[in-house]
């Protein structure tokens, strides 16, 4: 049978092409940068800018479809899922990376029909590498099949988190002693690489073992999670619960065993929902 | 809505530009501006520069006589740069096959035979074009065998064949060969070759820093504020150091800085810190053959080197900050919660 997304996700692959192109333009000259819940939380004209190009191109073909984009959220656009052709789009994953040229800086789209997730496409800017994966179809890196290393041994594992400022010490304090944990049962190591798409690419890939984290968005988790998923790879709650695109929070890993030995290991806490009123 | 003038350019315009763009919701803006691409006139990038390892007061700067004579170390720059090329392309082909990993003082301390193999390739092929005995050598695998780590006035190649072996492992993006080069103590040259990327960072003293081709240089940023630091769990997991190591990285993350990452591998940390990505680039535990090369491609990007306590830069110390300037170096040091690690040159008692 034809597949009623095909159309879909290859003009998704060219308009994240476009936006890539964008955003290496806009690294070659100067960022000016802008803040948005805090001082860590950077946004830029860039971000708006590729957000803008991807919305409006999207919009032309497929005019019934929905958007949730992280910087229309921002402005106060609603971040709630329904059963609608939705796009969720982060245009700029790791823009502290952009504004400092760390080469992980990504753009994210992933498509959902009846809430489920139906494509992924994340581009690697600044390594030009395109991942993508279509449900049922298997993931691919720049045309190639990938697939997660398949690893089941924690303590042969590499592992992605990341780290950062909380203005709650309680949620800051949990959040470095759950690294340390999985640090020392022990793991290979842990990686923060900027990028929540990418790590995501990363387990897909086989380059890493394992990714989780509290405190992501839809936009951050949408379009690498059928990557993972297409490429063997497990996509979880952080309690080993399923996977809730708009809970904040997710375990991608090589392997069932490793997803839930981190699942084991790490404390929860409290990140709002997107979808939550006022969130 | 504060608007602050980067040194030496003046972006006015462009954020007035932004500032209408800007939608109601966005509260609370603040507005500084990142550039990479100003050229600063107080960068010393006119100036030599070197690491004198002797020296107590080390990180003296020299200025190079224009028009200075033919240069004594050349050749051994350039068959550098071949050979971290060449031994690159061996990494690479050898991660297209099953890896059999070892482990050296810990479960977490990971080597191959390919860290071996590489080593083996990159000493006999200095040797076979300089000769066996003209230079000295310290290599990684070497002193895992047993050969002392000293260094003397005899030129003598520092080398880490595979910097980054739990990347390597795993295929994470970072895994550097890095050689340097040290005459009397005082390193000459450095070469990181980041085989994953295919990314040749070099630098010969008083000649600047490179990637591939175009020059390098550290990033402006004097504001900790707005830093990215970088900074690595290390291989020890002892539960003492795991604590100091934990601590720190909280403390620098609260002053707060813009974030904290990690490639895995000290040799590319440095080059990140060389060419921008990131101000500084700091570790306890690290080696000599880790830090050499990237010692002299930070100083000649127009960065600085300091030991963890604010005192000079040791090689020997296994302990650094790289900086792009004393303003960030400064502020890290601060936070650094110190933990003893043996000298690479501590004699053994046997």
């Amino acid at each position: 049978m034809n597949d009623p997304w095909q159309e879909c996700m290859e003009h998704c692959v060219e308009v994240t092409k476009q936006a890539g192109k964008m955003i290496r333009e806009a690294l070659q000259k100067d960022i000016a940068v802008m803040h948005k819940s805090s001082a860590v939380d950077l946004v830029t004209e860039t971000d708006q800018r590729v957000e803008q190009l991807i919305i409006s191109s999207v919009k032309a073909k497929f005019p019934t479809h929905s958007f949730i984009g992280e910087e229309s959220v921002a402005a106060g656009a609603p971040s709630v899922l329904t059963d609608d052709p939705t796009w969720i789009i982060d245009p700029i994953d790791g823009t502290t990376n952009f504004v400092h040229r760390f080469p992980f800086v990504s753009v994210s789209i992933g498509f959902t029909v009846k809430k489920e997730i139906e494509f992924g496409v994340v581009y690697s800017c600044m390594e030009d590498k395109m991942y993508t994966a279509r449900k049922g179809k298997g993931a691919f890196c720049n045309g190639v099949p990938i697939k997660v290393s398949g690893q089941e041994d924690i303590s042969r594992s590499l592992v992605l988190t990341e780290v950062g400022f909380k203005k709650d010490s309680e949620q800051f304090a949990t959040m470095m002693a759950n690294i340390k944990t999985i640090l020392t049962i022990p793991v290979h190591g842990i990686r923060s690489p900027g990028s929540a798409a990418i790590n995501m690419c990363l387990v897909a890939c086989g380059s890493a073992d394992a990714y989780f984290h509290m405190g992501i968005h839809c936009w951050d988790m949408a379009g690498g999670a059928a990557i993972v998923t297409e490429a063997g790879g497990v996509i979880m709650d952080i309690s080993g619960g399923p996977f809730d695109l708009m809970s904040r929070r997710l375990i991608v890993a090589s392997s069932r065993a490793v997803a839930e030995r981190i699942a084991a290991q790490v404390t929860e806490f409290g990140v709002g929902r997107d979808d939550a009123d006022g969130s | 809505m504060l608007l602050h003038r980067v040194r030496g350019c003046f972006f006015l315009f462009e954020a007035v530009v932004v500032l209408f763009q800007i939608p109601p919701s966005l509260k609370h803006l603040k507005i500084h501006l990142s550039s990479r691409h100003c050229q600063t006139s107080e960068s010393s990038l006119s100036e030599a520069t070197f690491v004198n390892l002797s020296s107590p007061t080390c990180l003296s700067r020299t200025t190079a006589a224009p028009g200075a004579m033919a240069d004594p170390w050349q050749r051994a720059y350039d068959f550098a740069v071949e050979v971290a090329r060449k031994a690159g392309a061996e990494i690479r082909k050898a991660g297209e096959s099953e890896i059999r990993v070892m482990t050296k003082s810990s479960t977490v301390d990971l080597v191959t035979k390919t860290d071996e193999r590489v080593e083996k390739i990159i000493i006999d092929s200095l040797k076979e074009e300089f000769g066996n005995d003209t230079y000295g050598f310290i290599g990684e695998e070497s002193v895992a065998k047993g050969i002392p780590c000293i260094l003397t006035d005899k030129p003598t190649w520092i080398i880490d064949p595979v910097d980054g072996t739990t990347n390597f492992v795993h295929g994470f993006p970072f895994v550097a060969v890095s050689i340097a080069f040290a005459v009397k103590k005082r390193l000459e040259f450095g070469v990181v070759y980041s085989c994953l990327e295919d990314k040749m960072y070099k630098a010969r003293r008083g000649k600047g820093a490179f990637c591939d081709d175009e020059r390098i240089q550290v990033s402006d940023v004097k504001d900790i504020h707005k830093s990215i630091i970088i900074s690595e769990h290390g291989t020890d997991r002892s539960p003492e150091k795991v604590t100091k190591i934990f601590s720190t990285m909280q403390r620098i993350l609260c002053i707060p800085v813009h974030g904290l990452r990690g490639s895995g591998t000290a040799a590319t940390n440095m080059c990140l810190v060389a060419c921008g990505a990131v101000e500084a680039f700091f570790e306890i535990g690290i080696h000599c053959w880790d830090i050499a090369a990237g010692a002299v491609i930070v100083t000649e990007a127009g960065g600085m080197l300091l030991d963890v306590d604010g005192g000079p830069f040791d090689l020997m110390s296994r302990r650094m900050v790289s900086a792009n300037n004393e303003v960030i170096a400064n502020r890290i040091i601060k936070e650094i919660e110190i933990f003893p690690a043996e000298r690479d040159d501590a004699v053994i008692k046997k």
